[in-house]
């Protein structure tokens, strides 16, 4: 859901870009105080980028790739890690893929990387204690996923690119099947297979289970 | 296994993704390409303001599915030492 240069004007698009450097200054500030584990975090980004050029097919001649945010949430302790790891790779898509544009770069940091993983990964927290990390994992990435799709929509919509209705209703559409089918699914895979074997590299933060 | 083993696991996953991605994603658009195919006010306003070294994650220059892989290798190899750099440079200064 990357979105492109000329689909928000620049009017719109600089205050998207100051909400998410605020967002994005108080990660840096998380990331100085209260995280330690960089080979973890440098070895998800890779994987991340990585996984986001794997579009799964989905009806409708539609697909989607998992955007990661959640998962390194999760797997970091933090929200402010899928900021961190999320605002990097957007970064570089921007500048050096022609991956999402540049004025838009602010919208697009917001939806994926504030948006998702602030949603997903309390969901996470809320329900880990009750259904299990694996179940709780995939609501939190699938329903991280929805929401950052439809703010997406919403933004759009205020811009006059999408009409307000059916744009939430085609990105809310897309998005839940993608969600299902790459963003919930992968996140659970990763996230127990992790804690399964190799929990040590992981924050005691990401391995509490309550 | 030492952590130092598992990590290059890990990284060694990253990358096989990265030179399969090419190979197996689907080239349909995505969700929010979908969806602005289906809005008159969507259409003509995407803009290309500049010009980037590997745009739609090729090299321009080199044929085929090779300019593919090489540009994910680059953007892959180019995230970690970003992103270990940038996490290395602020729990030094924390």
């Amino acid at each position: 859901m990357h979105i492109p240069d000329g689909f928000i004007p620049l009017s719109q698009a600089v205050i998207y870009t100051i909400v998410a450097i605020a967002f994005i200054a108080h990660s840096i500030k998380w990331a100085r105080e209260e995280f330690h584990e960089v080979p973890l975090f440098a070895t998800l980004a890779a994987g991340i980028f990585a996984i986001q050029a794997l579009n799964i097919p989905i009806p409708w001649g539609t697909s989607g790739h998992m955007t990661g945010g959640v998962l390194a949430a999760i797997l970091l302790g933090s929200p402010w890690a899928g900021v961190f790891l999320l605002t990097l790779v957007l970064v570089v898509q921007a500048l050096f893929f022609a991956d999402g544009g540049i004025t838009v770069l602010g919208a697009n940091i917001l939806n994926m990387g504030v948006i998702s993983s602030f949603v997903g990964y309390y969901i996470y927290v809320a329900l880990r204690g009750r259904i299990g990390i694996a179940s709780a994992s995939f609501i939190g990435a699938w329903l991280g996923l929805v929401t950052a799709a439809l703010a997406t929509a919403v933004e759009l919509a205020i811009a006059g690119t999408f009409p307000l209705r059916e744009g939430l209703l085609f990105m809310g559409l897309y998005h839940m099947v993608i969600g299902l089918v790459a963003e919930g699914t992968l996140t659970a895979l990763v996230v127990t297979t992790v804690l399964k074997v190799s929990p040590d590299m992981l924050p005691v933060k990401a391995r509490e289970v309550v | 296994m030492l952590q130092e083993r598992r990590y290059l696991i890990a990284l060694g996953i990253a990358f096989l993704i990265a030179v399969l991605a090419p190979f197996l994603a689907s080239p349909n658009p995505d969700g929010l390409e979908s969806t602005a195919e289906k809005f008159e006010s969507a259409q003509d306003k995407e803009l290309e303001l500049v010009s980037s070294p590997f745009p739609d994650y090729t090299i321009p220059g080199i044929e085929g599915s090779a300019s593919e892989v090489a540009a994910m290798l680059i953007g892959t190899a180019l995230i970690f030492i970003l992103s270990f750099g940038a996490a290395k440079a602020l729990t030094k200064a924390g």
